[in-house]
């Protein structure tokens, strides 16, 4: 069973769609990493999944039941678009508000825990205005954790936050995702920190769903290639070509990529002997950012 | 609803908005009774023959106390959206009567406890100036007249509740607020009536909320208590009907 389901969703804002005949599925337990330039529609998707947007058209279901059902929704935490936190109180009175609102049974003993588990517990009592965005958006993760949801569905969590954070913050999902079994639906611009815990992707393009990946079939599809400075790239090009049988030879302003061989000492031999001057020579592993890139057209992501 | 109603409490009493309003509406009518300044003062104090007069309703319709309570719900009320909390009420809430129904709840504790305390305060006050106070209706006519205004308070807190779920804006909400504490509506539809000679329209006056709230005094007349009550109800009824609409239709920003 997916933890997310949607069919033909789409939103429209007047005569602008936004969101384009989605048909999303984010499996049970993943970590689910949804991608996309600003306006592509990450967030209008996001609050359709978490029931705060009306679909135009379409249907969005959660573990199986229409997400306008009261039970699927006792079951997700939402942080969409910036910590929804009340200005004026404490970290701890957030906690316990939102304990209240959820209907958990000892909101005071959870807030407590949930301080903890995001590593704020010695500014409980603080104001949320007066924490900074790192601790606002971890406070905003706290918040979404308070009723102990089966999918969490976080929106740019990660934005804001210093390298530290980044990496303290990885770890809570991965414990969340791991230990608990919780899915995550995320959304983040930070293409790097997404590929170290995402195991699905979906890429958003213009209100359009253009590819949903696992993890481990992108890794079979990214194309790793041989970079290389030498002091003639157009005539490396030629003799690799001829000499080795590449998949692909590309020259580009001051290197060349070679696909297909990753064997950068035979390339070196080779340009070698025949005159030319190589001053660098690695094998270069497409990362997610590239990826993304190379299927958008290389349209940057963000 | 009751999940709503306690968080909403919690968060209203620890905040300052409601002890600067209620503050406030305290000191400006205090003065105002300190320093003769009603209208109607003789009989607002309860020491002529009008004292079953609407002591809280010096001005025209509801009076300083609804006045104050129409910015403080309608801070109540925005807070929500403002700060983004609504998405965590929203994403978790399907059904739109938890929310208005534990809203209008926690509002009208808040409405009941400003009511209290500015009837307190005017005896105190009335009684300290050396007019007195005359209960004409007794404990029981004042115990009515409480119950009575904190009803209105509750349909007063409807009607802001839906403009705001409509119009998604604090100043609206506010004026719309405002314009039905003063009585303008009533006085208008009052003035429209006579000048049209047109008995009904100004009998459509007295439902109007202002119209309710002006109806109750210190006298406890049952037809009056029932009518101020059901009147109120419907109110109620009616604006969270609408405003659970806004809230199946608008999106949650």
């Amino acid at each position: 069973m997916n933890a997310i389901e949607t069919v033909n969703l789409c939103k429209s804002y007047g005569n602008k769609p936004v969101v384009d005949n989605i048909d999303l599925a984010v499996p049970l337990g993943s970590i689910y990493g949804f991608i996309g330039r600003n306006g592509s529609g990450k967030t209008t998707t996001q609050k359709m999944v978490s029931g705060l947007a009306r679909p135009t058209s379409g249907r969005v279901n959660l573990f199986g039941k229409s997400v306008e059902s009261q039970d699927v929704r006792d079951q997700i935490g939402v942080l969409i678009e910036q910590p929804a936190l009340f200005a004026e109180l404490s970290a701890y009175e957030n906690l316990v508000l939102q304990g209240l609102n959820t209907g958990v049974k000892n909101p005071k003993e959870q807030a407590k825990k949930s301080l903890e588990m995001v590593d704020l517990t010695e500014a409980a009592n603080k104001k949320s205005k007066q924490l900074s965005l790192g601790m606002r958006q971890r406070l905003g993760v706290a918040v979404a954790m308070m009723a102990s949801p089966k999918l969490l569905i976080l929106d740019e969590p990660i934005n804001g936050l210093d390298p530290q954070g980044i990496i303290e913050m990885r770890g809570v999902f991965e414990r969340l995702n791991k230990d608990m079994g919780i899915t995550i639906f995320i959304s983040s611009h930070i293409l790097g920190e997404l590929s170290r815990i995402a195991t699905h992707y979906g890429i958003l393009h213009e209100g359009q769903l253009i590819q949903q990946i696992s993890a481990k079939e992108l890794a079979e599809k990214s194309r790793d290639y041989l970079q290389i400075r030498v002091s003639d790239s157009e005539k490396a090009c030629c003799l690799i070509k001829e000499r080795m049988n590449p998949t692909e030879c590309v020259v580009h302003e001051d290197s060349l990529h070679v696909f297909g061989i990753d064997n950068s000492r035979a390339v070196n031999e080779l340009l070698w002997s025949n005159g030319l001057a190589v001053d660098e020579i690695y094998l270069h592993r497409q990362d997610l950012e590239e990826y993304f890139l190379t299927l958008m057209g290389g349209v940057k992501i963000a | 609803m009751l999940n709503i109603f306690k968080m909403d409490m919690r968060r209203t009493l620890r905040s300052k908005a409601p002890y600067s309003c209620i503050a406030f509406m305290l000191l400006v009518s205090g003065t105002m009774i300190f320093f003769g300044m009603l209208p109607d003062f003789a009989a607002a104090t309860g020491s002529s023959s009008g004292g079953a007069m609407d002591m809280t309703s010096s001005m025209m319709g509801i009076g300083m106390a609804f006045i104050m309570m129409s910015i403080l719900f309608a801070i109540c009320i925005s807070t929500d959206f403002s700060s983004g909390f609504a998405k965590n009420i929203f994403s978790r809430h399907t059904n739109p009567v938890r929310y208005i129904g534990g809203k209008l709840l926690s509002l009208t504790v808040i409405g009941a406890i400003a009511i209290v305390a500015h009837a307190v305060m005017s005896m105190l006050l009335f009684a300290i100036i050396g007019n007195g106070v005359v209960l004409p209706g007794g404990f029981i006519g004042l115990l009515a007249y409480l119950i009575e205004k904190i009803f209105v308070s509750g349909a007063f807190a409807a009607l802001i509740l839906m403009v705001y779920l409509f119009a998604r804006h604090i100043a609206i909400s506010m004026i719309v607020g405002v314009v039905a504490a003063t009585g303008i509506l009533s006085a208008l539809l009052n003035i429209l009536g006579e000048y049209l000679e047109v008995s009904f329209i100004s009998k459509v006056a007295k439902y109007t909320i202002s119209g309710l709230s002006g109806q109750a005094n210190l006298e406890f007349t049952g037809s009056v208590f029932v009518t101020i009550i059901i009147g109120s109800v419907l109110w109620i009824a009616v604006c969270s009907a609408l405003g659970a609409k806004a809230l199946k239709k608008k999106d949650i920003s």
